[in-house]
This record gives C-alpha cells, sequence and structure tokens, in this order.
C-alpha cells in the first residue's frame, strides 16, 4: 500500500540521519534536508505528502518554509521538532497551518503522528469526510477528561 | 428631519400602525410591520433592516411574552444593537403582567394604549435623534427643590449562598451599593459591600455587573434585621432548586459572523445554557466575562487578521488559568492548525478543532453532547439564576436626587451622581411610574452635579390625571416636603382614590449636599 513521501528538514546532521533510518518503514521515500532553502528546492521538485521540520534553523527557520509552502497554496502536514524557548515560533506556525510538534529530543509520539500525518497529506479528501465523527470523538474525550 | 433607519412595529393593530407610518412618513423615515413574531425573526429583521425603533404590541395575543422578552435580551446585548430603542406597547389587560423585567431586558420606553399616540411618537423620535420633536406645554411645577431617593431599575442576576451579582445600567464607583432586596423582605440593610465589579455583562443588556456580599449572620447578631441567616439563603434555594440549574451555566460564542443569530437565539431559548453571542471583546472585557461567567463552552470563529486571533485565544487561555475551578472546553473554528498543534501551543488541553467557520448544527451537537454528559450532573441548589421573566429580577439601586420640577410628561432633577443615559428610574411618588432619563446637562461650569431631564411613560389615563391634578396642586400649593404624609394630604384634597405607598423607604436627608 502506498504511504506516501515525507521530507525531513534539520541542520543536524546526525539527527537527520538518525530519523532517516527510524522512519523508513512508515514512507515509501524519504527526503532530507538541512536547511529551509534546501527543503524548499525538495518541496518544489519532489512531491512531498509531509513535512517534518526543526522549527528554530539559522538562514530560513521551519516557519518561514511553512510560510513559503502555504503561499504557494501547498496544504501538506507539517510537524515541528521544538526545544526550549520557540513558543513564539510555535504560535507564529500556528497561524499557518501546523499538524503536530513534537518536543526535542524525545519526538514521543513520532511515528504516530507521521503516520497520521502522511495519510492525511496523501489522502486530504479524506478529511473532510472523516472530520465530523474523528471531532464528535475527540470531543467526548475531552469532557470525559473532565470528569476525571 | 429625517432619520436614516427604519422603524419595526411587531404587532396587529393596524390604527397603530397607520399612525405610525403617518408620522414617519411626515419625518422621511421608513416604517416596517411583522404582524407576527416566529422565534428568531425579530434578529433576522435586526440583520436585514437598519432599525433604530421597534414597538412590540404586546395586545397581539399572539405574541409570547417570554419568548419576546428573550429574544430582546439576547440582541440588545450585542454591541451593534444596543443603539435600539426597544418600546412596549401594552394596556391595561397586560398591565400587570408586564412587570418591571421588562425593563432590564433591553426596553427602554413603554406605552399605554389609548394615550397620546403622537406624543409617545415625538418622544420616542426625540430620544434617538437628540432633537425636541414636541411643543406640547404641560403644567409645570417649579423650583420644588426637594430631596427624593431614586431607584434605578436594576437585574438580579444570581443568587448564591455566600454573594449575589447584579447587574446595572449605573457605574458605580463605592465599594458599597445602596440597594434593597426584596427575595428577603426581612433584611433591612441598605448596603451591600461589592466583592468584585466587572464592565460587562453577565447575562442581561445592561454593561456593569457587580458580585455583592450577603451579609451572613455570624450568630451573636442573629437578631439584626441587617444580617441574613445562613439557614435562610440555604432554605430559599431549596425552594427554588428545580429552577436553579436552568440557564445558571453559560456559554460564549465569539464570532463575526451575524447570520449565525437567529438559530443560535433558539439554541439559547432550548438549551440550558445562556449562550453570549459577541463580535469581539476587548482583553479586559473577555477578562471580566470569563471570571464571572465562567463559560463552559467557548466558540471562537478564529480570525487572521481580525481580532478574534491566536494572540487573543492565547490571552484568554492566560486569563482562563488564573481563575480557581474553571476549565472550560475551547472550540476553535476555522483553524488551519490541527487541534493537537494547539493544544501545545497554547499548552491547554481542553481544546477542539475544526477547519470551517462555526455554523449553529455543530454548535448545537456539542452543546447537546455536553448538557447530557455533564450538565445535569452539576445541578446544585447551590445558586439560583433569575430567568428574564422572573419579576423577582427587578431590583433598584438608589440614588438620592434633587427634584427640580415635574409635569405629567417629565421630571427634571439635580444628581451629583453621573447618571446613565436611558436608564430607567422608577419613582413611588405620588404613584408608581417609571421615567426614562432623556437628557443630561452640567449643573453649572463648576459643579459635578448634572441636570437630568426623564421623560414618565407607560402611564394609563387614569393614573396620568392624578398626576396632572397633582402637579395642578403642588404649583399653588407648593410640598413642604416630599414625605409620605403631606403627598397624601394632597391626595386626599383632590378626592382621589389613590394611597401612596407604605413600604417605600422615604430618604429625606438633612443637610445633604442636594441642600447646598
Amino acid at each position: 500500500m502506498t504511504k506516501g513521501n515525507l521530507l525531513i528538514v534539520d541542520d543536524e546532521t546526525i539527527l537527520v540521519k538518525r530519523l532517516k533510518m527510524d522512519l523508513e518503514d512508515l514512507a515509501d521515500h524519504i527526503f532530507t534536508a538541512h536547511d529551509g532553502v534546501e527543503a524548499l528546492k525538495i518541496l518544489n521538485e519532489e512531491k512531498i505528502h509531509c513535512v517534518v521540520c526543526d522549527i528554530n534553523m539559522p538562514n530560513m527557520n521551519g516557519v518561514e518554509v511553512l510560510k513559503n509552502l502555504r503561499s504557494h497554496h501547498n496544504d501538506i502536514p507539517f510537524i515541528f521538532f521544538t526545544g526550549h524557548g520557540s513558543h513564539e515560533l510555535m504560535l507564529e506556525a500556528a497561524k499557518y497551518g501546523a499538524f503536530d510538534f513534537l518536543d526535542k529530543p524525545f519526538f514521543e509520539g513520532l511515528e504516530d503522528v507521521i503516520t497520521r500525518g502522511l495519510k492525511l497529506g496523501f489522502n486530504p479528501l479524506d478529511d473532510s469526510t472523516a472530520t465530523e465523527d474523528e471531532l464528535m470523538s475527540e470531543y467526548q474525550k475531552l469532557l470525559k477528561n473532565l470528569e476525571k | 428631519m429625517k432619520l436614516n433607519a427604519t422603524v419595526l412595529y411587531l404587532g396587529q393593530d393596524k390604527d397603530f400602525f397607520f399612525n405610525l407610518s403617518t408620522f414617519c412618513l411626515d419625518i422621511k423615515t421608513k416604517a416596517l410591520q411583522i404582524p407576527t413574531c416566529k422565534r428568531g425573526e425579530l434578529s433576522l429583521t435586526c440583520l436585514n433592516h437598519p432599525l433604530r425603533m421597534i414597538f412590540i404590541d404586546y395586545t397581539n395575543p399572539e405574541v409570547d411574552l417570554d419568548a419576546i422578552q428573550e429574544e430582546v435580551i439576547f440582541l440588545k446585548r450585542i454591541p451593534r444593537f444596543q443603539s435600539i430603542l426597544f418600546i412596549a406597547l401594552f394596556s391595561k389587560s397586560e398591565e400587570k403582567v408586564l412587570n418591571q423585567s421588562i425593563f432590564i431586558s433591553g426596553f427602554q420606553f413603554s406605552f399605554m394604549k389609548g394615550c397620546d399616540e403622537s406624543l409617545l411618537f415625538k418622544d420616542c423620535f426625540g430620544i434617538v435623534t437628540g432633537k425636541d420633536m414636541h411643543h406640547s406645554v404641560f403644567a409645570k411645577a417649579e423650583n420644588i427643590l426637594k430631596n427624593y431617593e431614586v431607584g434605578i431599575c436594576s437585574s438580579l442576576t444570581s443568587i448564591s449562598m455566600n454573594d449575589f451579582i447584579i447587574e446595572s445600567d449605573f457605574k458605580f464607583a463605592d465599594s458599597l451599593l445602596p440597594i434593597s432586596l426584596p427575595i428577603f423582605p426581612d433584611l433591612q440593610r441598605k448596603y451591600f459591600s461589592i466583592s468584585r465589579s466587572c464592565s460587562s455583562s453577565l447575562a442581561y443588556p445592561m454593561p456593569n455587573s457587580y458580585v455583592l456580599e450577603l451579609p451572613i449572620s455570624s450568630g451573636w447578631d442573629s437578631d439584626s434585621l441587617d444580617v441574613i441567616q445562613a439557614d435562610t439563603i440555604s432554605t430559599w434555594l431549596d425552594h427554588n432548586s428545580e429552577e436553579n440549574f436552568k440557564k445558571g451555566h453559560f456559554i460564549n460564542v465569539l464570532s463575526k459572523n451575524m447570520a449565525l443569530l437567529p438559530e443560535l437565539f433558539s439554541i439559547h431559548k432550548d438549551s440550558l445554557f445562556n449562550i453570549n453571542f459577541n463580535e469581539n471583546l476587548s482583553d479586559d472585557e473577555m477578562l471580566s466575562l470569563l471570571s464571572l461567567s465562567k463559560p463552559k463552552l467557548i466558540f471562537i470563529d478564529l480570525e487572521t487578521e481580525g481580532n478574534n486571533n491566536l494572540e487573543f485565544v492565547s490571552k484568554i487561555i492566560t486569563s482562563i488559568k488564573t481563575i480557581d475551578n474553571f476549565d472550560p472546553v475551547i472550540i476553535i473554528a476555522n483553524s488551519l492548525s490541527t487541534g493537537n498543534a494547539l493544544q501545545k501551543v497554547l499548552s491547554y488541553p481542553l481544546i477542539l478543532v475544526t477547519k470551517t467557520f462555526l455554523d449553529t448544527p455543530f454548535i448545537l451537537s456539542l452543546i447537546r453532547s455536553f448538557e447530557v454528559r455533564k450538565l445535569k450532573k452539576e445541578m446544585t441548589s447551590q445558586s439560583h439564576f433569575f430567568s428574564g421573566n422572573d419579576p423577582r429580577r427587578s431590583v433598584e439601586v438608589k440614588c438620592e436626587i434633587r427634584i427640580s420640577s415635574l409635569t405629567e410628561h417629565e421630571i427634571v432633577f439635580l444628581s451629583q451622581t453621573k447618571l446613565p443615559p436611558l436608564a430607567i428610574l422608577h419613582f413611588h411618588l405620588p404613584l408608581d411610574f417609571n421615567a426614562t432619563i432623556v437628557s443630561e446637562r452640567p449643573e453649572n461650569a463648576h459643579s459635578e452635579s448634572f441636570y437630568y431631564i426623564a421623560i414618565i411613560h407607560g402611564m394609563t389615563e387614569d393614573k396620568l390625571e392624578i398626576l396632572r391634578k397633582f402637579v395642578n396642586k403642588i404649583i399653588s400649593n407648593p410640598l413642604k416636603e416630599f414625605s409620605q404624609t403631606h403627598i397624601q394630604e394632597v391626595l386626599n384634597s383632590l378626592e382621589v382614590n389613590f394611597s401612596v405607598k407604605t413600604d417605600v423607604p422615604l430618604s429625606i436627608k438633612k443637610n445633604s449636599n442636594l441642600d447646598q
């Protein structure tokens, strides 16, 4: 079954290599980039279904990559790696459409988030039909949490 | 003169509408009639027409008084409709049914059908245009110069074991609010401590809310009339327990989509919740509203360029975290980000997100789920919310004034306290009447006092005649004091079968600043 293509963007080379290895079963093909400029080039040339990107990078940060993507009407899911002190950037990213944020260095739930991101990026039309049921289900979970 | 707006008559009285239309024609204003009003139709009409004045005819047998009053309350809380003048038309048959609560529900004027309609039209158009529309001359008792304690119509919105909430047009700066609390008739206290005040309304169309402490007896003062026993309050709450859970909980909807209003009102009417609708709120207004109403659900139509943006949501959440025992579910519509993302960036777990704009079926489904799952479990007798048409909701914030002159049409008085425009005042002398403040001017360049003109309205012909005779009498025989005894003497001399209310506290303060 086709899973879609993933792009990993981070200026930490070792991290990118590690993630590529760890996540190779989740996607059909994993592209990597070490800065925003390189990421945009890949996004322009390849069919990418989901992006995992460090929010804080030199020269062009993850939010700027996202803004650029959205300005070209590309709505693919964008997952950010965040660290200490990136709240302002997170808020900015959320304005342009963030799929999720994962804290470095533990990346809790990374595989699950990427699987969902790829699924959405590959089948965007599914999003609107599944939303109502998922929304109510999510709502019921929130209400249940309130009772605790 | 032309009023660049439309006047609406909600009723079936052809003669009245003919007279209104004729008057409007003379001043080049459009008049519109709706013979009957289905739920939400008033909201829809307000959205579709630039309404400036709405006459609601309560003599129309098809009018559901409760529903109309609720819809007026709902509309008048929305800033863009606050300048609409609502006038209640009624006859003797409705006089007892229409209690004072209409004046704390958005109505600012009333009219007893059968009286002078042209004067009504002139008064109302004068209010909305600020122009003096009539030239009728009434017999005037001048230079009365007597002190009097008037009541500013205000709303008792809720009561709990330790405090109660008042909403009022009156912006009170002191820490003690002079108010009577008729639901506890044995409590004679006249001043109540304000523990919190907010410059936003909670549930009714008045811009100021006050949380006031109930003076609970500590035991040793149980004989005092200035305190109340805790048992008395809890018994009262238990006695009203069936009604306690209704409308005692709030939902906020923040959206610029006015098209939501008619159906949203319908949801508000049927729901256990009180739904507050705002197009936008300042940071202060939002904090006030949150701390006072503690909404269970907050719906926000997110904007990228307007005020209702993510920064504003972030501020809302920061405020939420400062309020004890407050954990609303926030539903963010029109969001480009997912719920997981927003929960993390805003550090708040109770966030639900949808990509589309808010619509009423969505709002309704969430409300229903909440009602079923959560709300009914929270029914308690710990607090009571007074519904729109509950006559017990009507209370009066007391204010001392100095009456300058009186006609059967208007009363002019001096006040050291600044009073809000279009506030409804309740007078008990020489008989019960309401008057709406229509004009204010400083006493002089150096004074902090103001002269006010308030138009008397809603009187039957019989009562008008009593007032007319009273005025004529005191023109030739000025009263020494505005006291119960002196006024009753005047009424007796007129051979009028009328008694001044004996249960009304009169406050004639000697050495008052108003005497200077």
